[in-house]
């Protein structure tokens, strides 16, 4: 099995993201623009839809305080009824020498002893005028030391509310204890036509706030808790716990609360408050819910965001990766043809044609241009060529007019000796030249012609040069109708004269050989002179622009180009030279007949 | 073939997310966490006497995960029951028991022997290992402070000290009380009495009758009784000292019955035994002190003491 590359997916990653490719872009910049807008548009949401679901648990709870503030009110006022009742159909009405009283007292305990623990009226000296249910007052307890006696004392003018306490003033059984909150007010006592001031006690049955709260603290999240307006605790669900200080509670500072809902930090967590005055009282019903507990439930659509949101998230990336391979795919295809375009290789039908309809019409116009450029390069390189060989061919076709010159001087010598036939041999080898020359303006002759021409300018040669040198002609027959450039033999044999055998006394050969070598056809032209220096032979078939005279090489340079120009560069000219002992000149050729040269066949260009 | 292995490693990959992400889904969703299950096995014929225990406890169980039961062990059943009891609530499932034996060291015998070390928390007497596993008053320095406030407040010379048992409850306290005043012009005397009501309740009155003592000082709430009753017939009052939180105490207190209590906080110990079970920092543990509170009839209707004492009647 295949192992997957990660590190060649890296490379191609890093190397993607510096050459900024247009897949990268296109990933990256959706990618981000994707994911930007989906993290706004779920921060947006999830926010808006956080705050509506506080809002509302908010607002329930302040419902939920709005009918114990009801309820409270309710229980209040009756209890104020009662002590209303008690005062201005009673006492008001009533000596104290009455008897009717106490019964009054009783009847009005008994209608309301649910709520009631006990009804009292004391005299302005502490004295207990009367009380229900009928009870015996404790062995020690002075009424005027109770807190809701001073408090009544001090302003008459009001009711009063006490916080929360133990009813200790009556005898008891069974070792009970009640807690009351006691509503206290002063009255005006009728005691034989005389006025005097007293105070009517009313103790509320505690339990009865307990049990008001308690079932609205059963159920639902956070607690509700009641305070006077110094802070002090009436009602907490905890009461005990704070009172020995296991539990605290934030109490003082939530009595200075304006009613409405606050946020506190209570104990190092966060809380919403809310309160509401009670009437009359000045309590204050205080409800918290820790923030955790209104943001735990949330929890859970958290979680579902964040999965949704990261699935998707995935699905974008694997969307736009895909999206923008798909997109980008025939664009680096079509780059990657073009890239051997810029390799040289002008094969249009390699250019990619595919994609979507305007990569498509690139593609095309592309491989159209290519196409047209081929073209026109091909053209232009022929023409060129032609040119080069119309140069080469021109330069090689000048004979030179010493030459011309020296064999016509020659021939004038000879008539002159009266040695006609040579005479006449001389001009038909310089015919012959020219004719071989001219080749009816064809630069391709056959092998046999050239050894012709090379053999007509030899014979020349050797009249104008006495004899001074020999030269061997040794062709391969099989060869003669093989093809060659012509006049690329004459020159070599010029130099070989020129440079070699021409200045010796009688002993110059020049080997003048044609053969088949493996496929190939060698023409050597053989030397015995005195060879060229190394360096000198090194430049030989170099490129020169102008002819620097005699021996510049110019000349040989022009064949090699010639042969390169008309066949493939395998073949041209080879130059090897010993100091002292000669220099040979081998040319080699493609074997070819001159209707498979016509016909094209691959050695020609 | 390229974009289909690229498909086919992206399903590959997103369907491990999913996984993934469902797995964490599911765990997040689990808002409601098991109710822990606490039992609370005390040793008594009825939950009365535990009341303020009972309160306690079900108070620190509010807004929290766990259950609260109450099981009470009748006293005739002795440690058997207890033991019978505990195992009944583990078997049904209970995390941790917390027990108020009647026989600490055999029930500190039977949580060696079963193992149940992690299981048990002791609450009100005994202390198996650290303080981790149990939660109690500091019964010595109880002592020594009421043994401190006698000396303070009582101008008696020669007090008899009372209990019906001597177990881990009241010798601790006896012999804390008994050092304290050592020092002092106090005489004390200690005797064990007879646990039979009867019985108890006449010889107390002999004890409060024969001129022999200026006061008792009873170590739990049968002998507080006794004194109480003792105390309303005896033709010349004699001090009572009292070491009991039960609501006659108070009561017998209020009514000027006897002198002063030394009462134990049951309602922080019943607090604390749940928040230990739960494993909950209560960070005004300490500020709690010694959990018990030493009261005479001029504080128990102070502000502070009225609250503590005084349960809430519904």
């Amino acid at each position: 099995m295949k192992r997957f590359d990660f590190k060649g997916q890296i490379q191609r990653v890093k190397k993607a993201s510096k050459r900024r490719s247009i897949q990268l872009i296109i990933s990256l910049s959706f990618t981000a623009v994707s994911i930007l807008s989906m993290a706004f548009m779920t921060f947006a949401f999830y926010t808006n839809y956080i705050s509506t679901a506080k809002s509302t648990a908010i607002e329930n709870n302040e419902q939920v305080i709005e009918q114990i503030s009801w309820n409270l009110n309710s229980y209040l006022k009756n209890m104020m009824r009662i002590s209303d009742s008690m005062y201005y159909n009673v006492i008001k009405n009533l000596d104290l020498t009455s008897d009717t009283m106490n019964k009054e007292m009783d009847l009005l305990y008994e209608a309301n002893k649910d709520n009631l623990i006990s009804i009292a009226c004391v005299s302005q000296d502490g004295a207990l005028i009367s009380a229900a249910p009928i009870a015996t007052r404790k062995s020690g307890v002075d009424f005027t030391d109770q807190t809701w006696f001073s408090t009544t004392e001090e302003h008459i003018e009001n009711f009063h509310f006490s916080t929360p306490h133990v009813q200790n003033m009556f005898e008891s059984s069974n070792y009970r204890y009640y807690w009351v909150v006691s509503l206290s007010r002063s009255v005006d006592l009728n005691f034989m036509g005389y006025n005097r001031r007293g105070i009517l006690l009313v103790d509320m049955n505690y339990s009865a706030i307990e049990q008001m709260f308690s079932r609205v603290n059963e159920g639902g999240t956070g607690y509700v808790y009641l305070v006077d307006s110094e802070g002090e605790i009436i009602y907490h669900p905890k009461q005990k716990a704070i009172y020995t200080g296991l539990v605290n509670e934030n109490n003082i500072v939530a009595a200075s609360y304006d009613d409405g809902d606050h946020i506190e930090t209570f104990e190092g967590s966060k809380r919403a408050v809310i309160v509401k005055t009670v009437g009359y009282t000045g309590w204050k019903i205080v409800s918290v819910v820790p923030m955790e507990k209104l943001t735990g439930s949330y929890n859970q659509l958290r979680a579902f965001m964040l999965i949704i949101i990261t699935v998707t998230i995935f699905l974008i990336v694997f969307g736009n990766i895909f999206i923008s391979k798909i997109v980008t795919d025939p664009i680096r295809r079509l780059e990657a043809s073009l890239k051997g375009i810029e390799d040289g290789d002008f094969d249009e039908q390699g250019i990619y044609i595919g994609g979507s309809h305007e990569i498509r019409h690139l593609g095309r116009t592309i491989r159209s241009l290519v196409s047209q450029m081929h073209n026109l390069m091909e053209v232009r390189v022929k023409e060129q060529k032609e040119k080069r060989r119309s140069e080469l061919n021109a330069l090689q076709a000048q004979i030179n007019p010493h030459f011309l010159y020296n064999t016509l001087d020659s021939v004038i010598w000879m008539i002159e000796a009266e040695k006609y036939p040579e005479a006449i041999s001389m001009i038909k080898s310089l015919a012959s030249l020219f004719r071989i020359s001219l080749s009816k303006g064809n630069n391709i002759i056959t092998i046999k012609d050239e050894i012709t021409h090379a053999r007509n300018y030899v014979a020349i040669q050797k009249v104008r040069y006495k004899n001074r040198f020999e030269a061997n002609i040794n062709v391969d027959p099989a060869i003669e109708n093989c093809v060659t450039i012509k006049l690329i033999i004459q020159p070599l044999i010029e130099n070989a004269i020129y440079h070699a055998v021409g200045e010796m006394e009688d002993d110059g050969i020049i080997d003048i050989n044609g053969y088949e070598k493996d496929g190939d056809i060698f023409i050597e032209v053989v030397d015995n002179g005195m060879g060229i220096p190394q360096d000198v032979l090194d430049n030989l078939l170099t490129e020169k622009t102008e002819s620097k005279g005699k021996g510049s090489g110019i000349g040989l340079w022009n064949i090699n180009q010639r042969i390169n120009l008309y066949f493939k560069e395998d073949y041209g000219l080879t130059m090897y030279s010993e100091l002292d002992e000669g220099t040979k000149a081998v040319i080699r050729l493609p074997k070819l007949t001159i209707e498979e040269y016509m016909g094209g066949e691959g050695y020609a260009k | 073939m390229r974009n289909k292995r690229l498909f086919v490693g992206f399903s590959l990959a997103l369907l491990l997310l999913i996984s993934i992400e469902t797995y964490i889904y599911i765990n997040n969703s689990e808002q409601k966490k098991e109710d822990v299950k606490l039992s609370f096995v005390l040793t008594g014929d009825n939950l009365d006497k535990w009341e303020n225990l009972v309160a306690g406890a079900e108070t620190a169980a509010i807004d929290e995960d766990c259950i609260v039961d109450f099981i009470n062990s009748p006293v005739e059943y002795g440690f058997e029951g207890e033991v019978e009891n505990i195992e009944r609530q583990l078997d049904e499932g209970a995390d941790y028991v917390m027990v108020a034996s009647s026989d600490y060291q055999a029930m500190k015998e039977y949580v060696k022997a079963t193992d149940y070390a992690d299981k048990i928390v002791f609450v009100k007497n005994g202390l198996y290992k650290a303080d981790k596993t149990s939660i109690l008053t500091n019964d010595y320095q109880l002592g020594c402070d009421f043994g401190n406030y006698i000396i303070d407040n009582c101008q008696a010379k020669k007090l008899i000290m009372v209990s019906t048992k001597e177990d881990i409850n009241t010798v601790e306290i006896r012999e804390a009380i008994e050092e304290t005043l050592k020092n002092s012009s106090i005489n004390v005397e200690y005797r064990l009495m007879s646990a039979t009501s009867g019985t108890l309740n006449q010889s107390m009155y002999n004890l409060g009758q024969s001129g022999l003592y200026n006061g008792f000082i009873t170590l739990d709430n049968e002998t507080m009784e006794a004194a109480a009753k003792a105390q309303s017939k005896l033709k010349a009052k004699v001090l009572v000292y009292s070491v009991d939180n039960s609501r006659e105490a108070v009561y017998y207190l209020d009514s000027n019955d006897i002198n002063a209590v030394a009462f134990e906080d049951d309602y922080s110990l019943g607090y604390l035994a749940v928040c230990e079970a739960l494993d909950k920092k209560v960070s005004t543990v300490y500020d709690v002190g010694a959990l018990y509170y030493i009261t005479d009839k001029d504080s128990i209707h102070s502000e502070q003491m009225e609250k503590v004492l005084f349960p809430f009647v519904k």
